[in-house]
């Protein structure tokens, strides 16, 4: 008789083994938990009252993940850790009912999450009749957050960026989108915003988040799920965070990026020269119709924006994912002008029969057609054909396409740091906090030369 | 005052247990559900269900077979209202050949075509290396049943060597 115990154990260890982004998250657990009723008013009762600005009350999901033994033991891993954001969506998952609104406003948008994108519930509280939600979902290689708000001064806010934006941050926090405002109360100059928002997310050791506004008020923020959640009650209009700090186990304390108004002069770091001239630069694979990245699909909003809104003849376009797993595509089109309907800029009003190079920008939030150059023009004064960047909270996409002549793309920014830029079918793209700014681009052929040099120094005004 | 002291211990084993364990739960999990998504949201779901209930956790057999009983019943649960184990017991070994043997991943299919409660059995016993009792508490049956069913399981795996490799 065969002995079939050794080879069951020996297959099943052989088994593939689990996804790397398959790990625990004990956090995620008690979150889901339901508490008893009295144990939930002990635990609030434990909490400090602390909340010097604002009046926040913690919902479950905030008490459990912050409060007491053995629940508070669970915060024990580094304080520069993503872990959850990174392996996963941290949070609990949301009412199956917001599970589908989630899921019809994403079926509505062409380039939309993919389905079975689960939609969690970071942190929850209650301003003077306000409800605060701050939802947040991994999807690919990008991570979400949206700030749902309910109540008289209602809104949303979304934000979307590439995990990378984590796996580069040095601080253990980051400040996502600062001073959203929701309702006003009287009229200027005594005018006082109901509600003002500033949210985050937060590694897995910080322990408190300190917030410090222009009126020299300091607060202090929700911390839990991997996020962190500030809420002003009745602030004066024209006050803003001024600085927000994040606080470890252990006391030590961390100043966290953030851009605020006004902007601060600062030097731009990098090299300032040209080494070779590059001019009439081609992207040769969209002259020669070559088939990159993928068609563009029928019926679909970058083919309804070529056809209707530009009213221009499309020669040829394709769909380009520089990451397969981040849901960002662009649309580049060789597209030759029919008449005066106007245009994205910079051509806005084109000459008939001229031949343009278009690009749309598209993520899972949304997306648009956003420029237009002629073909003859786009490269004439160098090989960084476009170079666009849209705000976001306290970050910025910034996105473009480079010539053929282009090898690598190094970005210089302003805490001292060089990013290399990834060039896919001559696009690039990438997502850096405002706070990084100015930066200066710079663009090399296959020898290492310097062939484009653009600076930028402020993307948009950094507020939300 | 004793009772929550017992259930803030109970918690803290939860948690130990599943920070040392999750690999082999989610394993077990994904193999009955058929998912990796509704594998790790089982494991999710069952902890949090043992943290409610651990109040009412009775002792009389260890905690850890308990969890690996809600585990189980979630999973099997979230298999159910996903469609799975009723497609899944359609499925027929497939082995792989090659020269007239059976390759060793005809094993791996072998246990993905089994029944689920033989399937269950053979992760608890195999891979989460459990004893019989506990696999019993885990799946709330018989030692004697734990055993019946391993039994029928290896019969299965040896008839279908039998038939692959040539004597």
């Amino acid at each position: 008789m065969i002995d079939v115990e050794p080879l069951i154990r020996e297959q099943l260890s052989k088994l593939d083994p689990l996804p790397a982004t398959l790990s625990g998250d004990w956090d995620n657990v008690l979150a889901r938990v339901e508490w008893p009723a009295q144990t939930r008013r002990e635990r609030l009762q434990l909490r400090p009252r602390r909340l010097a600005l604002v009046f926040v009350l913690a919902a479950i999901l905030f008490t459990i993940t912050s409060v007491g033994t053995p629940l508070g033991a669970v915060i024990e891993r580094g304080f520069n850790d993503f872990s959850n954001w990174i392996s996963g969506s941290p949070g609990a998952p949301v009412s199956p009912k917001a599970q589908q609104k989630f899921e019809r406003q994403n079926e509505r948008n062409w380039n939309g999450f993919p389905a079975g994108t689960q939609l969690h519930l970071l942190l929850q509280t209650e301003v003077a009749g306000v409800t605060f939600r701050l939802l947040g979902f991994r999807s690919g290689d990008s991570f979400c957050l949206r700030l749902s708000v309910r109540g008289e001064a209602g809104g949303e806010v979304p934000f979307c960026a590439p995990i990378s934006v984590l796996q580069q941050a040095r601080e253990p926090a980051l400040v996502i989108s600062a001073d959203n405002n929701f309702g006003q109360v009287g009229k200027a100059p005594n005018m006082t915003m109901r509600a003002s928002a500033t949210f985050g997310i937060a590694s897995d050791g910080v322990k408190d988040v300190i917030v410090s506004t222009t009126d020299e008020s300091v607060g202090h923020a929700l911390v839990g799920s991997n996020a962190f959640l500030f809420v002003a009650y009745h602030q004066t209009f024209g006050t803003s965070v001024s600085s927000v700090k994040a606080i470890a186990a252990d006391g030590s304390t961390v100043a966290l990026p953030l851009a605020v108004l006004p902007v601060e002069s600062r030097p731009v770091r990098g090299p300032r020269r040209i080494e070779r001239k590059v001019r009439g630069g081609t992207i040769g694979w969209l002259e020669r119709h070559e088939k990159r990245g993928l068609a563009i699909p029928p019926d679909s909003q970058p083919e309804h924006d070529t056809r209707h809104i530009f009213g221009a003849t499309v020669l040829f376009a394709r769909e380009i994912q520089p990451d397969p797993a981040d849901t960002t595509k662009f649309v580049l089109a060789l597209v030759k002008a029919k008449g005066k309907a106007p245009l994205p800029p910079p051509v806005n009003v084109p000459t008939p029969g001229r031949k343009m190079i278009c690009m749309g920008y598209y993520t899972g939030l949304g997306g648009s057609f956003n420029s237009c150059s002629y073909a003859s023009d786009v490269f004439a004064r160098g090989p960084i054909g476009r170079l666009e960047t849209g705000n976001s909270g306290q970050f910025a996409s910034l996105n473009g396409f480079v010539s053929d002549d282009v090898h690598a793309l190094d970005l210089y920014l302003a805490d001292g740091t060089i990013q290399k830029l990834k060039i896919t079918d001559n696009i690039f793209t990438t997502t850096l906090s405002q706070a990084l700014y100015p930066i200066r681009i710079i663009a090399r052929d296959k020898q290492g030369a310097i062939i484009g040099n653009q600076v930028i120094e402020v993307p948009v005004p950094p507020t939300p | 005052m004793v009772r929550r002291t017992q259930t803030t211990r109970q918690i803290a084993e939860l948690e130990a247990l599943y920070k040392q364990q999750f690999p082999a739960f989610a394993r077990v999990a994904i193999s009955l559900t058929g998912s990796v998504e509704l594998g790790k949201e089982a494991v999710q779901e069952a902890f949090a269900r043992a943290i409610e209930q651990v109040d009412g956790f009775r002792g009389d057999c260890p905690l850890e077979a308990w969890v690996w009983r809600i585990v189980v019943n979630t999973a099997r649960s979230s298999a159910r209202r996903a469609g799975y184990e009723e497609a899944d017991a359609t499925i027929e070994p497939e082995p792989e050949r090659t020269n007239g043997h059976t390759d060793l991943p005809a094993v791996q299919l072998w246990v993905q075509a089994l029944p689920a409660r033989q399937r269950a059995v053979v992760f608890l016993r195999y891979w989460a290396d459990l004893d019989y009792r506990s696999i019993a508490d885990a799946l709330e049956i018989e030692v004697g049943t734990v055993s019946a069913t391993l039994n029928a399981a290896h019969g299965s795996l040896r008839r279908l060597l039998q038939e692959e490799v040539p004597k």
